[in-house]
């Protein structure tokens, strides 16, 4: 342990971290230049910038993950080089990641003897208490609900001794009506002698509780603004303009807006019987936590949007139109009792198999999780081109045999039309960025015209321009008449593509919104639905 | 090839010579004398070469599914006698076909018997596939089961219905001479035969298999990433099990080299480990069908080299070219950091 | 039936149950801070090799055990540096491990002894004086009281908590500060001294020498029985002692010509029921099973 764990703690009045010119190099990349800031106990501090501006490698470095080519840690006056997150966490320093290290079949109280020692009930309980947190000690991780992980992982941190605490996207998991609590949450934790450092996309939020806001964009720091109440409220506006170096947020409403009133494509298409792209029809299946029971109807031209706390159904749902067992069965028959219809473009397909299903109709799937649901990835992209989910046959194959030439052509092909920028087709897709292979899924699913989409968070990950040539391309999924079933955890991406909305809750849709006369939805109602909140 | 780790191998075998007293120049010289010092040596290697093709080649396929075909030995001895009872069977109801001389119908008679093998081969090989992709039963343990189940049905067998009528040795009564394979003039007297040709044939059509079907990319996908290939619509426990089929399949053609060739009859521990040691070719060789044959030839070499170790040295036995295949894949292994090779 | 199973098959059970057990308590820790252990069979071996020469050099079985153990350990140092470190596929590295020992093993008999495979017998056979009966029922009972130990140790200890985390979310265990790679270490390094144990009493106490192939497999049932267990020790421990009583059964069975429906059941058929019965249980078994998350994951 290093001598400064004792200056720490001697020095429970304040604590002043400063990144003081960090700078990190990845090869040619320069992740960090010269990043400058600051974050004293008894203030939050927001951090924000789009995806590769830079926040993860300057968090890491502040949390002793990685070690900076130039530039210090400084704290309180001293000047530190971590060499592990312990010796982070010995300075004060602890951070609450995106990704919880939960293991999920050990017990919360496990958790905290892991990093704490035995004895730390009392610690716990008490840290609970004081900032509202409610968390059975004896569950399994896996029993609680993500909300109360996230506050897990939290209590560890501070029962580490942690006062500076760095949260990356931590309402990102959190229900419309959790963020509320949590964000006073934050404001009880600055209170009582910590600082955080919020870093998020949601600008509403890190202005609701921000003392000051560091914009980065990058690699460098690019704004710096004071938020508390006494100044000149810091508006959305300017803080996008920093992230993004143009007025972005402004056209990006309006045109959504446009796109929608002008063309609402419900049948518009079809010369002749009407079909929908999709209908579910009294579906049910009993199957514990993935029990599902509802009816929805998704039109060709249409985009339905599924609001819902990640947990209720959606991915089942979409398991089930695909003829997928629920997750971790090795495909042992239906256990699950299973009865009503679900049609694509007409075709009944409940019951078959995953195979019959995709050549019964066209269905495009951008998966909850790319990496592991949609992609080889230590493979090329011209490989990861037969992975489509629409119709292997029609690309690279003459007859039964393969066609390298033409699956060569054509994802060279798809890499321009798409925007998608790396180093060649034939490097393995793990070695695109997030946002490059998200757009090469977009690109390899939509572009094969298919009946139905099933998208779920197709801009996760991703940063802005690249969200908006996915959107762009959805749309023109929908306008060339396929049928779009959407779920999303960010409600404005809802909003935004929507033509309908419905809300999910423990496998059933609990309610449906259209939108108003000025093309607008009720985010409220939607946020209040999703919690199974009615609206007195 | 995985170069340094062959050398690695190597050369810790030698330090395991030099550590019982002899001189590790003088014992890899014995290897390199036996492996291809005459024309029959070199026949010798490229018998031994033969099986470790086909068992290499068993556990390619199996892996390209991301599957581990341990039970390749299994697969290779009941294929083998599979072959030998079709080809006593087929004799004692057609005697005229089993003493046969003239191409045609010697091409059929073989050829039966190679579909007997393939078949007992890739139903086992089946099997293991089944029970792990429908009742995810991890298929190392399956696979070693049943090897130890081959070996006492075989023995069985052989012992109680097939059993040599001259000989009190543990084998079966010799295959007509039209089930058995003329050797290939070349090599001084060794055995090696068509079905050395037909390993590197299969070879050929393995590499094909891989680069240009869709089961081919299918077991590909599944080994890769079954999650994403299930959700693409592709039945990853159909390619699993149709990989280890195949895989048994092969593995129970290897053993034809020695029943329907070199010993024309099945005895019992004919195998030098061939199932085995073709875990080690496969690894060597990356996975790739084209690398199986020269990692197959390696391998070959050093099973024919160590041989003579126990003749021609005091204290050095033939279990040395195990313990170096045991080091040789340790090493492979511990520098194949990604896992999985790319098509 | 029944004249095969009394007491005496009990008995038997026991004795035969003990490599196994030992084995797969060692396989147990090692699966569950997250390494996949194929190798139990090369580690028996080792032990079975060790304790032979070191019961055949020094006259003394507890001396042999006791070498046995350290030697198992030591040897699955090897393992554990290409499984861990080496980051290797630890399947293939478990089984190259196995070939590595099995061809070592009759390679270093004829170093010593002049013999290839095996060692000569020992000069004091067990139950000839009264030491060698009570090594052995201490031993059982060592073995039978382990499970429970184990079980305590996993469930009640900081460091038996630090092995699960490490089977589990080794990214916790980091971020608090340990190294998983030095957990894991410990795991197999303490499953090669409980197989290396397990190997010797099949070649120190259950026999007068070691033989080539002695292991039988047995390495393999061992982690089988873990697996059919959901890694738990104590269910682990139970299989095993199923196992051994259909081995036990099976060499009464061997003793007469025996008739089920009239047809003779040959000889092999017999030999070959423990592995079938193995190989039975691991089918019925089905569905995914409560492995450690992380096992075999490249950490």
């Amino acid at each position: 342990m290093r001598r400064t764990t004792n200056k720490v703690t001697a020095a429970a009045g304040k604590l002043r971290i400063e990144a003081r010119g960090l700078t990190k190099s990845y090869g040619q990349l320069l992740a960090n230049d010269g990043v400058t800031f600051h974050v004293e106990t008894g203030e939050i501090l927001g951090l924000v910038g789009e995806n590769g501006a830079g926040k993860s490698t300057c968090m890491n470095m502040l949390f002793g993950h990685v070690a900076p080519d130039r530039g210090s840690v400084v704290v309180n006056g001293e000047e530190l080089w971590f060499r592990s997150p312990r010796e982070a966490i010995a300075a004060g320093i602890g951070m609450v990641h995106q990704h919880f290290l939960l293991a999920p079949a050990l017990s919360a109280l496990e958790h905290l003897e892991l990093v704490a020692g035995g004895g730390i009930r009392e610690r716990a309980m008490a840290h609970m208490k004081d900032l509202g947190f409610d968390v059975d000690l004896a569950a399994r991780v896996e029993e609680l609900p993500v909300g109360k992980q996230q506050q897990l992982e939290i209590l560890k941190v501070i029962c580490q001794g942690a006062r500076v605490i760095i949260l990356d996207e931590p309402t990102a998991v959190l229900t419309p009506v959790e963020v509320k609590p949590f964000l006073r949450c934050l404001e009880r934790l600055r209170d009582s002698g910590h600082a955080v450092i919020l870093i998020s996309h949601k600008l509403d939020e890190v202005l609701q509780v921000c003392g000051r806001v560091v914009v980065m964009r990058g690699g460098r720091v690019t704004g710096e603004f004071d938020n508390s109440p006494g100044s000149n409220a810091v508006s959305m506006d300017s803080l996008a303009a920093a992230m993004m170096g143009e007025d972005v947020l402004r056209k990006e409403a309006s045109r959504s807006r446009a796109v929608r009133t002008g063309e609402s494509g419900t049948g518009e298409f079809m010369t002749g019987e009407f079909i929908p792209a999709l209908v579910i029809d009294d579906y049910r299946r009993v199957a514990g936590r993935d029990a599902l029971d509802l009816s929805l109807v998704v039109n060709r031209g249409e985009i339905v949007g599924i609001a819902g706390v990640e947990g209720n159904g959606q991915d089942a749902l979409f398991r089930a139109i695909l003829g997928l067992f629920p997750a971790g069965a090795a495909g042992f028959g239906a256990r699950h009792r299973e009865s009503g219809r679900i049609a694509i473009s007409g075709r009944d397909v409940r019951g078959l198999r995953p195979r019959d299903i995709r050549r019964a109709a066209r269905v495009a799937l951008l998966p909850f999780d790319r990496r592991d649901e949609g992609l080889l990835l230590d493979e090329g992209s011209a490989t990861n081109l037969l992975l489509s989910g629409v119709d292997p046959r029609s690309t690279g194959w003459t007859g039964w045999l393969l066609d390298w030439e033409k699956l060569r052509r054509h994802a060279r092909d798809l890499f321009v039309k798409y925007g998608v920028s790396s180093s060649g087709i034939d490097a393995a897709v793990r070695l695109l960025s997030g946002g490059n292979q998200q757009k090469f899924l977009v690109a390899r699913e939509l572009e094969q015209n298919p009946d139905l989409v099933l998208a779920a968070h197709p801009t996760r990950g991703v940063d802005l321009r690249a969200a908006r040539n996915i959107h762009d391309a959805l749309f023109a999924a929908r306008d060339r008449g396929a049928g779009v079933l959407l779920v999303t955890s960010d409600l404005d991406e809802l909003c935004r593509l929507s033509d309908r909305v419905v809300v999910m809750l423990r496998g059933r849709i609990a309610r449906e919104f259209t939108p108003a006369t000025d093309g607008g939805f009720d985010i409220a109602g939607i946020g209040l639905a999703m919690t199974g909140g009615v609206r007195s | 090839m995985k170069g340094r780790a062959i050398l690695a191998g190597l050369i810790v075998g030698l330090c395991a010579a030099a550590l019982v007293g002899e001189n590790p120049l003088h014992v890899f010289g014995v290897m390199l004398n036996a492996g291809f010092g005459t024309a029959y040596d070199v026949g010798m290697t490229l018998v031994y070469t033969t099986p470790l093709i086909f068992t290499g080649l068993s556990v390619a396929v199996a892996y390209r599914a991301g599957l581990f075909n341990i039970g390749a030995e299994g697969q290779l001895v009941l294929g083998a006698m599979a072959a030998t009872a079709a080809a006593l069977g087929i004799g004692s109801v057609f005697p005229g076909l089993a003493n046969a001389s003239s191409a045609g119908p010697r091409v059929i008679a073989m050829l039966a018997c190679a579909l007997a093998a393939a078949m007992a081969g890739g139903l086992a090989g089946f099997l293991v596939g089944y029970l792990r992709a429908r009742r995810g039963s991890h298929e190392v343990v399956t696979s070693i089961m049943l090897n130890f189940l081959v070996t006492a049905f075989t023995s069985w067998l052989v012992l109680e219905r097939f059993h040599s009528l001259d000989t009190q040795n543990p084998e079966t009564r010799p295959v007509g001479l039209a089930f058995k394979a003329s050797s290939i003039p070349l090599f001084g007297g060794a055995p090696v035969t068509v079905w050395f040709v037909c390993g590197v044939v299969a070879a050929v059509a393995v590499w094909f298999f891989f680069q240009r079907t869709r089961s081919g990319f299918g077991m590909l996908a599944t080994g890769a990433n079954p999650v994403a290939t299930t959700f693409a619509g592709i039945d990853t426990g159909r390619q699993m099990m149709l990989a280890m089929a195949i895989a048994g399949a092969l593995a129970g053609l290897g053993g034809l080299g020695d029943v329907l060739g070199g010993a024309g009859r099945f005895r019992i521990g004919f195998s030098s480990d061939y199932g085995f040691t073709g875990i080690a070719v496969a690894l060597l060789a990356g996975g790739r069908p084209a690398a199986v044959v020269a990692s197959a030839l390696l391998f070959g070499a050093l099973h024919k080299g160590a041989l003579d170790l126990d003749f021609e040295t005091d204290h050095v036995t033939r279990d040395l070219a195990t313990i170096i295949q045991g080091c040789v894949i340790l090493f492979a292994t511990a520098k194949w950091f990604q896992g999985r090779k790319s098509s | 039936m029944s004249a095969i199973l009394d007491f005496e098959w009990i008995m038997s059970s026991l004795r035969l149950a003990l490599p196994l057990l030992l084995a797969a308590m060692g396989g147990l820790i090692c699966e569950r801070s997250g390494i996949v252990n194929i190798a139990l069979e090369g580690l028996m071996v080792a032990g079975a090799l060790c304790g032979a020469i070191v019961v055949h050099a020094t006259g003394s079985q507890p001396t042999g055990l006791f070498a046995a153990a350290l030697a198992g350990g030591i040897a699955a140092c090897v393992y554990a540096a290409f499984a861990i470190h080496g980051r290797a596929q630890q399947v293939v590295a478990g089984a190259a491990f196995n070939m590595l020992a099995a061809g070592a093993a009759p390679y270093v008999t004829k170093a010593l002894y002049g013999i290839s495979g095996g060692t000569p017998s020992m000069e004091s056979p067990p139950g000839t004086d009264g030491s060698g009966e009570v090594l052995l029922y201490a031993t059982t009972a060592l073995a039978l009281a382990l499970p429970f130990g184990i079980a305590w140790f996993l469930g009640k200890t900081r460091a038996g908590l630090f092995l699960r985390f490490a089977g589990e979310e080794p990214r916790a265990l980091e971020s608090a500060g340990i190294n998983p790679a030095s957990v894991r270490f410990g795991a197999v390094v303490a499953s090669g001294v409980l197989a290396g144990l397990g190997g010797a009493t099949l070649s120190v106490l259950l026999s007068s020498s070691f033989a080539r192939g002695m292991t039988g497999g047995r390495g393999f049932m061992a982690l089988a029985a873990v697996i059919f267990a959901g890694w738990r020790p104590v269910p682990a421990a139970l299989v095993c002692l199923g196992f051994a009583g259909a081995d036990a059964a099976q060499i009464r069975l061997q003793g007469g010509r025996h008739a089920v429906f009239g047809i003779a059941l040959p000889v092999q058929f017999i030999q070959a029921l423990p592995y079938l019965i193995t190989l039975v249980a691991v089918a019925l078994r089905s569905g995914p099973s409560r492995a450690p998350r992380f096992l075999g994951r490249e950490s």
